[in-house]
């Protein structure tokens, strides 16, 4: 069997110990520049973690996904591509055909502009994770094991209101308080899981999720005058399940040329029942006081669906078009959650998620070209129609532009995946808001060839 | 040198720059809907604010208090008898000409630095001998001590005096001349008991002024106090109505007070802050107060935590404010109103109780009427937990 890799940034038999002895004198320094970078605009922004979007707060949160760093920055979806360079956590089945051993990991910063029908503006920002992948092949483009740690749901917001304290001065003083509303939290997934290249065409594959994570959400009444006490409400609801993905993916070469190849794929994630408490804390203090006690219930998430295609003319194109579906009506819970209720008043929409993107890389197969032209580029889109919304006649919309800039690094099996991420979402009708968002991703993609034998004489 | 990092560290930082500038506003407040969060205030009347009969300490070894004595008829609050009870302590270094000569002058000093009652007659006092060892410390103001029945001697003393010199009789000074005289005084001698004869006023009597002064073989010895126990009784107590509690020192008496903070009202709530009020009634006292008669207001009072199991904690003290109420504030009061709300508190009421710092009969007319303009109360400012 012989397989053409399009659209890939290596050559295996091009790795010599030459270029990993230069790959770990300049990966070290590179990766504490990279660092001290990271922590430098964290550290000056002073960024909170639950500084994020209004519409975190409905929901389960906000549904993010961290594909690739490729792919983030094509739109996010995938479903129908063959990555070789990355793992494709949105379709098991391209993870088949991996050579290298590839460890891929990255952070977002996020700046949110918040705009009212008043023309109001607040600016927040944050920084999280944005995942931890790992992938290795067991059977050399065969078989492949999948390992990944990904975000599934963020809420992370912060908004307040002023009041004041009116009251007999005779007896109190007056004060000024500001109640704010914040938002932490959110579901993580770990998903293993393996690929099968069955065939020249097809290739097939499966994964385990396990979601895990805390939505909380905390309430905070603050006085200017310091004979009050603060007062913190808060409430988390932590949750977890299992569920599974399958995915198939079929290769269809010389569509239109000699050396194209068209892709085609589809990925089905059961639905879940994620089983959790919810706990009610007042506080402030370290140790808040328990309200209530700790109430059980579940929550049942809905089936997803993705398809996706992909078409690369060459080594040096790549184009994907993805469309993903979440079932998100069929909800159910025995927990309220903002913009749901378990007695039917409330319920979510159906999500539907449409994306496509392209991919530049000048120098195609050609590692000895120059470093400009072994720098991939990136564009994408995507639209997201939400589950979840403030209200129920208004379905909040998000249209956003990616991008992204894949640098080659000494090491030809590893990159460094600068993306972004320019959208909107909401509206300022129906005394709703209007999100901008600039989302920026660093993402260091590592590759090597690992447990080959050493070929003597 | 070729740097491949260089490109994307740059690239990041200069993104990274446009994420910059932080401004949270109320923007999107509407979309939270009411969630709360507002604080309110709620007044909440107390569910008991009964007297409590608790005997008051007035007893003791360490730090004397002052010693009080006295009869008075007060109209608004009764009549209050009580007897003044001290022993002394021989004072180091006394001299063998002391011990070896002969008594020729015995005098008990005494200082008056506090009068409760008509202050324009003088008052007949009795000293009696003790003459059996008694106890002081931690005595209660009911105590009973037993005095000899003959009197050594009867004195005025005018409330508005300030030093009372009584010289004891010559039969005093012999029949004890050697027990004062002895190394053993202090075992031996067991006090005066000070009991009111005549006249409608209660005294006190400062402990560092009380001292019994004696001259034997020309040698000056100072005894000075060693235990002072002032036992007080009230009868005749008035009727003063369903709205006014008198809490008065001294006669065994603080004030149960207990709040309903499990109320559904309350309960789950945010305590952000917490202030106890209890106005008190200057105006009925000043109305009932005869010419000449003093009737010292009531000072410092204690808030004290009860527990069913436990032993009471005093948890604040306050002053009354220049309108007589008495306000309690503290953080620590709030976090234990907080815990009341959550009905985690491992204390079940209060009491308010005159501390036992010095010895008064001083008192003030509470207002207990739940309905009225003036009334104890809880000023309470909560958070609602829920929406």
């Amino acid at each position: 069997m012989n397989h053409t890799i399009t659209g890939t940034f290596f050559h295996p038999f091009l790795f010599s110990t030459r270029s990993r002895r230069l790959f770990r004198l300049a990966g070290r320094r590179g990766l504490l520049i990279l660092g001290c970078l990271l922590f430098f605009a964290a550290t000056a922004q002073g960024q909170r973690s639950n500084d994020g979007s209004i519409y975190s707060r409905f929901g389960l949160g906000e549904l993010r996904s961290f594909p690739s760093s490729q792919l983030q920055a094509m739109g996010g979806g995938g479903y129908g591509f063959p990555s070789y360079n990355a793992l494709n956590l949105n379709n098991p089945a391209s993870w088949g055909a991996q050579i290298l051993t590839r460890v891929t990991g990255g952070m977002l910063y996020q700046t949110v502009e918040a705009t009212d029908a008043a023309n109001r503006r607040s600016r927040l920002a944050s920084g999280f994770f944005n995942g931890l992948h790992v992938s290795f092949p067991l059977l050399k483009q065969k078989l492949g094991l999948g390992l990944g740690f990904a975000p599934y749901s963020r809420v992370s917001y912060r908004v307040q209101s002023d009041g004041f304290l009116n009251t007999d001065p005779a007896v109190l003083d007056t004060t000024s308080y500001v109640v704010s509303f914040q938002g932490n939290g959110g579901l993580q997934q770990i998903v293993g899981g393996l690929g099968w290249q069955a065939g020249s065409h097809v290739a097939f594959g499966l994964s385990g999720r396990f979601i895990f994570g805390i939505l909380e959400e905390t309430r905070r009444t603050q006085f200017l005058n310091p004979f009050f006490e603060d007062a913190v409400v808060t409430n988390a609801t932590r949750l977890n399940g299992f569920t599974g993905s399958f995915g198939v993916l079929v290769r269809l070469p010389r569509v239109f040329s000699q050396n194209d190849a068209l892709n085609l794929g589809a990925a089905f994630t059961l639905p879940a029942t994620l089983t959790g408490t919810r706990v009610q804390t007042l506080g402030p203090g370290a140790e808040p006081d328990t309200l209530g006690g700790e109430i059980s219930g579940k929550a049942d998430l809905p089936f997803s669906l993705g398809v996706g295609a992909s078409y690369q003319p060459n080594s040096r194109w790549t184009f994907i078009g993805d469309a993903h579906y979440e079932n998100w009506s069929s909800f159910k819970s025995d927990y309220s959650f903002p913009g749901y209720a378990p007695d039917g008043s409330r319920s979510f929409d159906d999500r539907l998620r449409l994306s496509g993107g392209i991919e530049f890389l000048p120098a195609g197969h050609d590692l000895l070209a120059s470093y400009l032209k072994r720098t991939a580029f990136r564009l994408g889109f995507y639209f997201d129609q939400s589950y979840a919304s403030p209200r129920p006649d208004v379905t909040i919309r998000t249209y956003a532009l990616t991008g992204g800039f894949s640098f080659p690094t000494l090491h030809p099996g590893t990159r460094i995946d600068i993306n972004f991420e320019l959208g909107t979402r909401g509206t300022t009708d129906f005394g709703l808001v209007r999100d901008r968002f600039l989302r920026i991703g660093a993402n260091i993609n590592f590759g090597e060839l690992w447990f080959a034998k050493r070929k003597l004489g | 040198m070729f740097r491949p990092f260089v490109y994307p560290a740059v690239l990041l930082f200069l993104l990274a720059l446009t994420t910059a500038c932080e401004d949270p506003s109320n923007v999107g407040i509407d979309l939270v809907g009411n969630q709360g969060g507002d604080p309110v205030v709620i007044n909440v009347p107390p569910a008991v604010f009964e007297i409590e009969p608790i005997s008051d300490i007035t007893g003791t070894t360490t730090q004397i208090l002052r010693t009080l004595t006295g009869r008075v008829e007060d109209p608004l609050l009764g009549t209050i008898v009580s007897t003044g009870n001290v022993d002394f302590r021989e004072s180091p270094g006394v001299s063998d000409n002391f011990r070896n000569g002969q008594i020729t002058e015995a005098t008990l000093q005494l200082v008056v630095d506090y009068a409760y009652g008509d202050t324009s007659r003088a008052l007949t006092l009795a000293l009696r001998d003790i003459p059996d060892e008694w106890d002081a410390a931690g005595s209660t103001a009911d105590t009973v001590i037993q005095a000899a029945p003959e009197i050594v001697t009867e004195f005025n003393v005018s409330p508005t005096d300030s030093l009372v010199g009584i010289a004891l009789p010559n039969a005093w000074i012999e029949a004890h001349s050697a027990e004062i005289r002895s190394e053993n005084f202090n075992d031996d001698f067991h006090g005066f008991q000070l009991e009111p004869q005549e006249g409608n006023a209660v005294v006190g009597f400062s402990a560092v002024g009380v001292q019994l002064i004696v001259v034997s073989g020309g040698v000056t010895a100072t005894f000075t106090i060693a235990k002072s126990l002032s036992t007080i009784a009230r009868t005749d107590v008035p009727d003063l109505g369903p709205d006014l509690l008198a809490l008065q020192d001294g006669v065994g008496t603080s004030i149960e007070v207990d709040f309903d903070f499990l109320a559904d009202s309350l309960r789950n709530t945010a305590v952000n802050r917490a202030i106890f009020l209890f106005p008190t009634d200057s105006l009925t006292p000043a109305a009932q107060t005869p010419p000449g008669f003093v009737r010292p207001r009531l000072g410092e009072l204690s808030l004290v935590g009860i527990t069913d199991a436990g032993p009471a904690l005093e948890l604040i003290r306050s002053f009354p404010e220049d309108d007589g109420t008495y306000r309690f504030e503290a953080s620590g009061l709030r976090n234990i109103i907080q815990s009341m709300v959550l009905g985690k508190s491992t204390f079940e009421r209060f009491r308010l109780t005159v501390p036992t710092d010095n010895n008064t009969i001083n008192a003030a007319l509470f207002y207990r009427s739940n309905s009225g303009p003036q009334r104890p109360e809880a000023v309470l400012t909560l958070t609602p937990a829920d929406n």
